[in-house]
């Protein structure tokens, strides 16, 4: 569901990456990142040139949320900055109360937006707070429940306001620039937007997670395209959370309401689904060596479905791979892009119609 | 200002939910009561709002373990949906089967549970008690999953009989026995351990043949072999009748004396419980039509305030008398600490005899947080609905005391009070004198209506439902 | 030789809720029939703590083991009733529970035993605090027509309306709340009560406002709701209020399945609690007028199920305390199988009313007949004397 027209500008001269159209030999399945306890509810991650993932978490409790490094094999690193509650009580500890997206800048420190506080923090990897701005309100420049951000090639912060349905522009400092959007279905509105990406030209993608579409947009916030419809179908979606673009200009969306991820090229073409195919991770499989408990329920439960997402949160792209934040399973899946441009000599051109002479 | 058909519409909202909002009440007041009641039951035809705004802000599958979530939901179901009827009767079974979080801390299974209660709780006697007896939640709380063929586990079989459906008195302890033996291999597939990924989606069940006993039974002096013919007997039981009856009676009409004392007390208005009975024997066990039966009835009409608001009904009442919360945040799951406090975790009752009602409800304990709960959502005159209430003592302009104490109860309600608690509301309004307008509604004003309406609400006249 | 104290005596009730598994707190380690009808739940003999050549001590009561060995437990054996509605009614927690509180085995009674006791020390009413509740919903035992008690789910946020800011405001809303709660007559026997409540809440608000912060201690309890209610005994109990009986609950004994794993994780938390409940109360010279009475509404069946027990008979209470003279009372129960209720189940060799007719009697000095409701023979399990 797209409502550019199928394989209308495929020809040639493209957006997103100098190539015709990609061979896609494939997705596979690598890895699968954290456990219960230690990955609580992922909801946004952001991996850092080391590759060390920086997960950011709901929980333990319902009001707190965590911000922990752990590395590409599995081992902790450490924890940025956590709320500890006391069981059932009220909060104790500073923290965020509903942490919600993250984002490396250019010197890889940390901005985190807390949805519950109407905050951005940037913070060090050794926990050293930057700097915390916000306020919430609906004016220019104040947040009514932030969600995810990016940052564009001028280094300025875009932040989805989730509760004002808008998209809105700050320097690192707090400092407002400009904002767009507003309240409704139509093209360049939005209704609870929550995830936000940049295509290597500069356009805008948000997840219109009310409206059910992903919406591509000028970097000034023309429409450009819209993406997905209502459903559970091909190309349909269900409260899309997170959206990311790759090199290739191919577009990942978290379809959270169906449990899957969605894959749509540069031309908002549907291409593929994922649901996941997680196995045990490294320290899952530490953990359930040292206990007989779950050992022994897991023998006796049926697992087939363990390894399906649930609830992905976000989906997020790093080179040729992607980190999906599996939200109710408490763990980030990794998977592999195998694919490769192809120029125009090499592929025919757009024939413009179907055939059934396949050889 | 408060005419008949408002009152009895706002009873009506009080018993089949947590009360509405004066300016709904005229709407409804516009209608035939008996639309009304048609509409309350048959829920199917319409949707709760904002329940995705629950699974992007409050997902059942938290990290946390508490019901704290779902049964938040629950609640601002109650309050903001429109159906609440739908919502009432699956917490009228949760009080009758009551079954607790606490015992296997699988949040998923007892929102499973509640979700059975939800979408059936109008259905047949016949089909909650199947429905009840196949669910995990409830097989892992009463042990029938550990009730085997040849090493019988009476938990569930006695339960059954004593707490959710005949009552005392009613069976003998070779019943139980044979009950139990009934729903052997009654139990549920293993759901996946917590760690490393969480516990997952709801369990299921699952009958075990290898571990069902197959002989022939005598239950209640007829010839059954499993659990469903157990409950096809139970449901054509009177004692059923009565015992549910009643239960409905309690919960909707007016308070009763603890199920404990049922063998021995008879009921306050026994003639109410016989017709009741007597739908219920008609219909062959149909909640909706008994339901029917005692929405319509003049005795329900009548039974004005005498009932004494349970937690989930108070806590429900006043988000909804103030309008809080408009939309779920991160102050929703309040809702669900603040009935725990008073006594009522939904989804965690303290044991299988589920909740004392009444007047047990109070002690000075959870009186205080009462009181405080309901202070804490109405002194913020901003709220929506303290707001909408003082534009509304405003409309009818300059108040004596006396009119500003009345209007302020009837936007409240209308409610009832006693002329003592009359006296006392009017003496102090007399203390700031003529509520007047003629310089609009200042913030003196507002604070006034404001300080009014928060003493209403911790009077004990609004304890009561 | 027998020493007389001369505070006021104190009782605190601990209730067990869910039916205490007796027969694997007090084991028969040494016998044979009940190794072979308990295999889920047998211990390795090492594991046990002997207590004498019959009975050993689960290992996870080490705590009050201690303190057995120190003199202060007094375990009364065999504790239960006649079942006069046979074992399907008595054998329902819901039954149970309500003839340990309100004494009353035949038909449903009305008024706690408690109740009755605060009704003893304080017939008008005067002291809302005489009985203090830790927990939510106030027990039977304490529920009686005319009878306040102070209930209390937080004690470090206890009071009226708190989070009014300008304390004139509040003060005059308490005022009215004053007046709105006045008893009135002939409005009926439910708004008698509620009004009676308000009036408590008000009273019992005010004297509870400096005990959190008069009370300082070095002693580290666990964070569990047992610790942290035994713990406000003591802040209460120490703040001087006139207090004679605290009530708290200790949930979950209810152990038809995983008797194993998690019934020690319970008595462990219950055990520690106790024991650092009793070295709170001597740090603050406050323990030698305090007997802790420790009960769940029945025992359990002698068979276990594969991974518990079912509900039975046969339970047993602890009387703890600096007064009292440690030891076993009562009998234990035969083991043999002829003797087994209902084939089933052990009986019981003394009536529970005995155990309360003895405190009663003998540490709270008030005439235990009215209370329990008939005369039942008393054992002797102080070595203090209450003056009068």
């Amino acid at each position: 569901m797209t409502s550019s027209p199928d394989g209308s500008s495929t020809n040639g001269a493209s957006q997103n990456g100098d190539f015709a159209a990609l061979l896609r030999a494939g997705f596979p399945y690598e890895k699968t990142l954290g456990r219960r306890a230690v990955t609580f509810s992922p909801i946004d991650l952001a991996v850092t040139k080391d590759k060390a993932v920086y997960f950011l978490g709901r929980g333990p409790f319902i009001k707190g949320g965590q911000l922990i490094a752990i590395s590409d094999d599995d081992e902790e690193l450490g924890i940025i900055r956590r709320r500890d509650l006391e069981p059932g009580e009220p909060p104790m500890n500073s923290g965020w109360k509903w942490p919600v997206g993250i984002v490396l800048d250019a010197e890889e420190r940390l901005i985190v937006s807390d949805e519950a506080e109407d905050t951005i923090t940037i913070v060090t990897k050794d926990s050293e707070i930057v700097a915390e701005w916000g306020e919430h309100g609906s004016d220019p420049g104040q947040l009514d429940r932030p969600a995810h951000m990016v940052i564009d090639a001028e280094g300025l912060l875009l932040v989805v306001d989730t509760m004002n349905h808008r998209v809105q522009r700050f320097t690192l400092e707090g400092e407002y620039v400009d904002g767009f959007g507003s309240f409704g279905d139509a093209p360049g509105q939005f209704n609870m937007p929550w995830g936000i990406a940049l295509d290597s030209e500069g356009c805008i993608y948000v997840g219109d997670w009310r409206n059910d579409r992903v919406q591509k947009l000028t970097p000034t916030g023309e429409p450009l395209m819209q993406i997905g419809s209502s459903g559970d179908g091909e190309g349909e979606l269900n409260r899309p959370a997170g959206v990311d673009v790759d090199q290739h200009g191919d577009i990942y969306v978290a379809d959270r309401g169906n449990n899957r991820v969605m894959l749509f090229n540069r031309d908002g073409r549907y291409v593929e689904r994922f649901f996941g195919d997680a196995t045990v991770s490294k320290s899952g499989l530490k953990y359930l060596l040292e206990n007989s408990l779950p050992l022994r329920l897991r023998d006796m439960a049926i697992l087939e479905e363990q390894k399906r997402f649930m609830a992905p949160a976000s989906v997020r792209v790093i080179d040729d791979r992607m980190y999906v934040a599996d939200y109710s399973y408490n763990r980030i899946q990794i998977y592999r892009k195998e694919a490769y441009p192809l120029t125009a000599d090499q592929i025919l051109p757009h024939p413009g119609k179907p055939t059934l002479a396949t050889t | 200002m408060a005419d008949d058909q408002i009152e009895l519409m706002a009873h009506l909202m009080r018993r089949v939910g947590v009360g509405a909002r004066r300016d709904a009440l005229e709407v409804l007041a516009e209608r035939p009561y008996e639309d009304v009641v048609e509409e309350l039951l048959h829920p199917d035809e319409l949707t709760d709002p904002d329940q995705d705004v629950f699974d992007r802000y409050l997902p059942v599958l938290l990290a946390t373990e508490l019901p704290e979530s779902p049964g938040s939901r629950w609640i601002y179901n109650m309050a903001n949906g429109p159906r609440p009827l739908r919502e009432k009767m699956a917490l009228f079974w949760h009080h009758v089967f009551a079954t607790a979080w606490f015992k296997s801390s699988h949040a998923r299974a007892i929102t499973a549970q509640i979700e059975l209660f939800r979408e059936n709780g109008l259905g047949s006697m016949r089909q909650i008690l199947l429905d009840l007896s196949r669910d995990p939640c409830m097989i892992d709380w009463l042990d029938n999953s550990e009730n085997h063929a040849h090493a019988n586990n009476e938990n569930y079989g006695r339960e059954l009989l004593e707490l959710f459906s005949l009552g005392i008195g009613n069976y003998t302890e070779d019943d139980v026995k044979a009950a139990a033996r009934a729903f052997t291999g009654w139990t549920f597939q293993q759901p996946w351990p917590r760690y490393p990924y969480s516990e997952g989606i709801a369990p299921i069940f699952k009958f075990d043949e290898t571990d069902h006993d197959f002989e022939e039974k005598t239950f209640l002096g007829q010839t059954v072999f499993d659990g469903e013919d157990v409950i096809n007997v139970i449901v054509k039981e009177e004692a059923c009748a009565r015992f549910i009856s009643r239960h409905l009676y309690n919960f909707f009409v007016a308070d009763e004396p603890g199920v404990a004392s049922w063998v021995a007390t008879p009921p306050r208005d026994q003639d109410a419980i016989d017709i009741l009975v007597a739908t219920f024997v008609d219909s062959d066990g149909d909640i909706r039509e008994v339901m029917r039966t005692l929405l319509n009835s003049e005795f329900f009409k009548e039974a004005r305030f005498q009932r004494v608001k349970s937690p989930a009904e108070f806590v429900g009442g006043v988000v909804t008398l103030a309008g809080t919360p408009q939309f779920p945040d991160f102050s929703t799951t309040e809702l669900w600490r603040a009935t725990m406090l008073m006594g009522q975790a939904l989804m965690n009752p303290s044991s299988v005899e589920g909740w004392h009602t009444g007047q047990e409800w109070l002690d000075s304990g959870t009186l205080t947080e009462r009181v405080n709960f309901a202070v804490k959502n109405l002194m913020d005159t901003s709220n929506p609905g303290v707001a909408s209430i003082i534009e509304r003592v405003a409309a009818s302009g300059d108040a004596t005391p006396d009119e500003f104490v009345e209007r302020c109860l009837d936007m409240c309600g209308p409610l009832q009070f006693s002329e003592d608690s009359r006296a006392t509301l009017i003496d102090f309004a007399e203390q700031g004198g003529l509520l007047s307008f003629r310089e609009g509604v200042t913030e003196e004003v507002e604070g006034r209506i404001g300080r009014m309406v928060q003493l209403i609400v911790s009077a004990p006249e609004y304890q009561f439902a | 030789m027998t020493t007389k104290i001369q505070k006021p005596p104190v009782l605190v009730v601990i209730q067990l809720s869910g039916g205490l598994d007796f027969m694997n707190t007090l084991i028969p380690y040494q016998n044979g029939i009940i190794r072979d009808a308990r295999p889920a739940l047998s211990l390795p003999m090492e594991d046990t703590l002997p207590l004498d050549n019959d009975l050993a001590w689960h290992p996870a009561a080490k705590a009050l083991k201690e303190l057995y060995d120190a003199g202060n437990v007094a375990v009364v054996q065999g504790v239960g009733w006649e079942h006069l509605g046979g074992p399907g009614a008595d054998r329902s927690h819901f039954r149970a529970t309500d003839i340990w509180h309100t004494c009353d085995s035949a038909k449903i009674g009305t008024e706690g035993w408690l109740a009755k006791l605060i009704r003893e020390f304080d017939p008008l009413s005067e002291n809302p605090v005489t009985a203090v509740n830790f927990g939510l919903g106030l027990p039977r035992a304490l529920a009686a027509s005319g009878v306040t008690v102070t209930s209390i789910g937080n004690l470090d946020k206890f009071g009226l309306m708190t989070d009014i800011e300008q304390e004139e405001e509040r003060a005059e809303d308490i005022d009215i709340f004053k007046r709105l709660y006045t008893p009135g007559l002939g409005n009926g026997m439910v708004q008698d009560y509620l009004a009676q409540t308000g009036t408590s809440v008000l009273k019992s608000a005010d004297m509870l406002a400096d005990a959190p912060t008069q009370y300082s201690s070095d002693v580290e309890y666990a964070s569990n709701p047992i610790a942290e209610a035994l713990r406000d005994v003591v802040r209460v109990h120490t703040a001087g209020l006139g207090t004679r009986i605290f009530y708290t609950q200790h949930q979950g004994y209810d152990h038809h399945s995983g008797e194993g794993i998690l019934f020690p994780k319970l008595v462990t938390e219950l055990t520690e609690a106790i024991s650092d409940f009793m070295q709170d109360l001597r740090n603050h010279d406050a323990s030698e007028e305090v007997t802790i009475l420790v009960f769940t509404e029945f025992g359990r069946r002698i068979r276990d199920n594969g991974s518990g027990t079912d509900h039975g008979s046969g339970g047993g209470c602890y009387l703890i305390g600096d007064g009292v003279e440690g030891g076993l009372y009562g009998e234990y129960p035969s083991l043999e199988p002829k003797d087994w209720l209902y084939g089933e189940d052990l009986q019981h060799t003394i009536d529970f009313r005995s155990v309360y007719t003895t405190v009663l009697e003998q540490w709270m000095a008030v005439d235990a007949n009215p209370i329990v409701g008939g005369n039942f023979e008393q054992i002797r399990p102080y070595k203090t004397e209450v003056a009068l």
